[in-house]
């Protein structure tokens, strides 16, 4: 998966968006999907006290 | 609207940042719901028995509760002294309080069930419960005279 942490949505991407474009707005979401499973993910612990 | 290079390399740098912190802000506020949720949850297994009693309901059946009977419904009453005073009330009174208290029917349909005014049967309601009250002020007197 390249980083999406680094890299940015085109310009015109960005005014599609903006502007209401469901297209763009499908491609903000997809290049942000990396950022929000990052975000879903949790560190939990099991009835042993094991990090998962 | 036209922008230079440097200002779309802004805007886009701005609308990263934005799409970021609404991303962040979101997963806060479901993990706060989680671990309020988690505060307030109890498993069943956890409860003791006076906990698993809040939630269970025994029947009643109508032995030894005083019983009355109005308009082919019969409705038991189990505290005895409002039975007794309900027996001191005029039938028309005791009728409309059953209907309005037990039954859960409203002044409206009580008025087309007994043919009177619906706003009749709001007046006759409040006196009767006035009544009923003095009697049964009346009852408790009585005990603690004795």
């Amino acid at each position: 998966m390249k980083n999406t942490r680094n890299s940015l949505l085109s310009f015109d991407v960005v005014q599609a968006a903006a502007n209401g474009s469901s297209e763009a707005l499908d491609k903000v979401l997809r290049h942000y999907s990396g950022y929000i499973a990052r975000l879903s993910m949790r560190q939990t612990y099991d009835e042993n006290g094991n990090l998962h | 609207m036209e922008f230079t290079s440097r200002d779309k390399e802004r805007i886009r740098h701005q609308f990263d940042a934005f799409c970021k912190k609404v991303l962040r802000c979101e997963a806060r506020t479901i993990y706060r719901q989680m671990a309020r949720l988690a505060d307030h949850e109890i498993s069943l297994t956890e409860f003791s028995e006076d906990g698993a009693n809040l939630f269970s309901f025994e029947d009643e059946y109508d032995l030894g509760n005083q019983q009355f009977s109005v308009l082919g419904f019969d409705v038991a009453i189990k505290n005895e002294l409002l039975a007794e005073a309900l027996r001191l009330l005029p039938e028309q009174q005791r009728d409309i309080i059953l209907l309005y208290y037990f039954l859960g029917l409203n002044d409206r349909e009580i008025g087309e069930l007994l043919n009177i005014l619906h706003r009749t049967i709001s007046y006759k309601r409040t006196s009767s419960l006035k009544k009923l009250r003095k009697i049964m002020e009346g009852f408790t007197d009585e005990e603690h005279k004795k």
